[in-house]
């Protein structure tokens, strides 16, 4: 296990330093003479002061060195200052990072936990009338774009009904726990739509897998009431492949925060990034995108090492 | 459906008997599968409508899409303007009428593109298999591990939004799906007598691979085309509503839904965005459909 834990580790640092050298050189091929983000074109510099400048910064340098000076500095946690506000650009995204995982988490835990309900539902209810409703729907469900899904919400329930607030992290000068739920709920439900209708439909295969197998047979002959080898015997073995779709839910979480964060101002990382380019701010989104990468590079590893830890069956050493 | 195979059955194993000896064409009996499937056919139809409507808008819309009518703006629906007219008063239906052409050309071209990568990496790694396979692979999954939003958005903000910048950037990140379908058939096709005949003969790799065994990847890559327009369709609106895709004047569903982030253009101008919202839906689902469908239709096993 340890072995392999470590295997894992040392495959995702190149994988992450390619990222890194990706968002170097993107960031150099932003337009404009990086030294604009010193000294803008119209400071009132002599062309020696300028190449003075250069040197100074190591602009100068070839490529793969300013590879390295960005690196080290960016590992000291320095990705520069935003172009926009001058801001420590670590700082910048530190703020907004609660405030999406936040949204993520509670999208997550109601996505799968009723995906999972559903799932069991259908699958012992196989072809009855709720089993067809609930598996088109969940057709539907995966084929409605977020986007879509959070600006007709918004429509219905905020602006029509009223029921809900039309933006927003919290009601300013009121923070309070009952406010921040209810600015949370819609948004949260919005981006749950795709989960549940992903995690029934695999809990749904999944289960009625499981339900034909022997174990269960055997389980049912023994005079097992029905409760406990539908939970017990086949859900367990069930949920072994829904782990890791969870795992791959992440990175799709944070594309989806992206569409959700704008259309319900949440002041999240994913509203943060479509300013930010919307804005030209490179040092910003080059910052995202580093600390992004470093998000579903590590839930990668998670969910491989969870799934080794649950399923006893498989041993990667 | 049993009742069904079990005629289908007598009637070969009569025409044997008659010696009669016609084999239905392969194509013939995926026709025929296809049209079993009620939702794919009525679905294709519907397509097929919205395929017709979008190359004749010139024709159907009354209004050119980007002209601009200030005395007319913001209006709801009336005879002139069915669905009425937006913030610049320009014609709601004609520019959702026109934006079908651009979101089909979206769908079409960058998929053309995906396939193109990822068939090509994709009958490379399987058919020669070793060092090679593994490094394309290897970043397959890479790609595979970033959404492509991410990726997109980060591209974007450098090389800024435009039609031709959004189906090259949608084109070169989908490839990773079909490389893995086209690589998985290689690797099996590799080892079957016909391509070992050829071999033999001395055939070069590359005929082998494009006359063999590429035929044999047709039908996965149909399924996976057609999927795959329905997703650049979506990614396209997606980009488009937050402002970089594609950009006005040029009308596309997705910057059509832009007006809606605005909550009191949401509220008041109901006919300016849903609209684009339905074509989304309905286009996408329909598309989906049909790939259901030619996935059934086209394969072997069911």
């Amino acid at each position: 296990m340890g072995r392999y834990i470590q295997r894992r580790l040392i495959i995702n640092i190149p994988l992450l330093l390619i990222v890194t050298i990706l968002c170097f050189l993107l960031l150099q091929a932003t337009p404009g003479d990086p030294l604009n983000a010193y000294a803008p074109p119209d400071a009132p510099l002599s062309v020696e002061q300028r190449e003075a400048l250069r040197e100074r910064l190591g602009l100068d340098k070839p490529l793969p060195q300013r590879y390295l000076i960005w690196l080290g500095e960016a590992l000291q946690g320095n990705l520069g200052v935003s172009a926009r506000t001058g801001q420590d650009v670590l700082g910048v995204i530190g703020g907004r990072i609660g405030p999406t995982l936040i949204l993520m988490a509670t999208a997550l835990v109601i996505g799968v936990s009723t995906g999972i309900l559903l799932g069991i539902l259908t699958a012992i209810r196989r072809n009855s009338i709720v089993d067809m409703a609930l598996s088109s729907g969940a057709l539907f469900g995966i084929s409605v774009p977020v986007y879509l899904a959070g600006l007709v919400a918004l429509y219905i329930f905020s602006v029509r009904l009223g029921w809900f607030p039309t933006g927003g992290y919290t009601t300013p000068g009121n923070g309070d726990l009952v406010d921040r739920l209810h600015h949370l709920v819609l948004p949260a439900l919005v981006i749950a739509i795709q989960y549940i209708a992903s995690t029934m439909r695999y809990t749904r295969s999944a289960m009625i897998e499981a339900l034909a197998q022997d174990y269960v047979r055997t389980a049912q002959a023994k005079g097992l009431p029905f409760r406990p080898v539908v939970l017990r015997h086949a859900l367990r073995n069930a949920l072994i492949p829904i782990a890791t779709i969870i795992g791959t839910y992440i990175p799709n979480l944070l594309a989806g925060a992206v569409f959700i964060e704008t259309i319900f101002t949440w002041p999240g990382m994913g509203r943060l990034f479509v300013d930010s380019v919307n804005a030209r701010d490179y040092p910003v989104v080059m910052g995202l995108t580093l600390i992004l990468a470093i998000i579903i590079l590590s839930t990668n590893l998670l969910t491989d090492v969870t799934y080794a830890l649950i399923d006893p069956r498989i041993r990667y050493d | 459906m049993t009742e069904s195979i079990a005629t289908d059955t007598v009637e070969r194993r009569s025409r044997i008997l008659d010696r009669e000896v016609t084999i239905e064409p392969p194509w013939r009996i995926a026709v025929r599968r296809f049209v079993r499937h009620r939702a794919a056919v009525i679905s294709l139809a519907l397509l097929v409508v919205i395929g017709v409507v979008a190359a004749a808008a010139p024709l159907i819309a009354q209004h050119d899409p980007s002209s601009i009518d200030l005395r007319a703006r913001n209006e709801g629906p009336s005879l002139s303007h069915w669905f009425g007219t937006d913030r610049t008063g320009r014609d709601t239906f004609a520019r959702t009428v026109y934006a079908g052409r651009v979101s089909l050309l979206v769908g079409v071209a960058s998929v053309a593109i995906s396939i193109g990568i990822g068939a090509l990496l994709g009958a490379i790694a399987g058919y020669r298999g070793g060092f090679i396979d593994s490094l394309i692979m290897r970043f397959t999954d890479v790609m595979m591990t970033f959404p492509a939003i991410i990726i997109i958005l980060t591209v974007a903000a450098i090389t800024g939004p435009g039609l031709w910048k959004t189906v090259l950037l949608i084109g070169l990140l989908n490839w990773t799906v079909p490389c893995r379908l086209v690589r998985a058939r290689f690797l099996l096709l590799r080892n079957l007598e016909f391509v070992q005949a050829a071999e033999v003969l001395g055939a070069a790799d590359s005929r082998i691979m494009l006359r063999h065994a590429f035929p044999n990847v047709i039908d996965v890559l149909i399924v996976n085309a057609t999927l795959g327009v329905a997703a650049a369709i979506l990614l396209e609106a997606g980009l488009s509503f937050l402002g970089l895709g594609v950009q006005a004047p040029t009308p596309s569903w997705g910057n059509m839904l832009e007006v809606a982030r605005n909550i009191s253009a949401m509220e008041n101008d109901l006919w300016q965005w849903a609209p684009a919202g339905i074509a989304i839906v309905v286009c996408v689902l329909a598309i989906n459909f049909v790939g259901d469908g030619l996935r059934e239709a086209l394969d072997p096993r069911l």
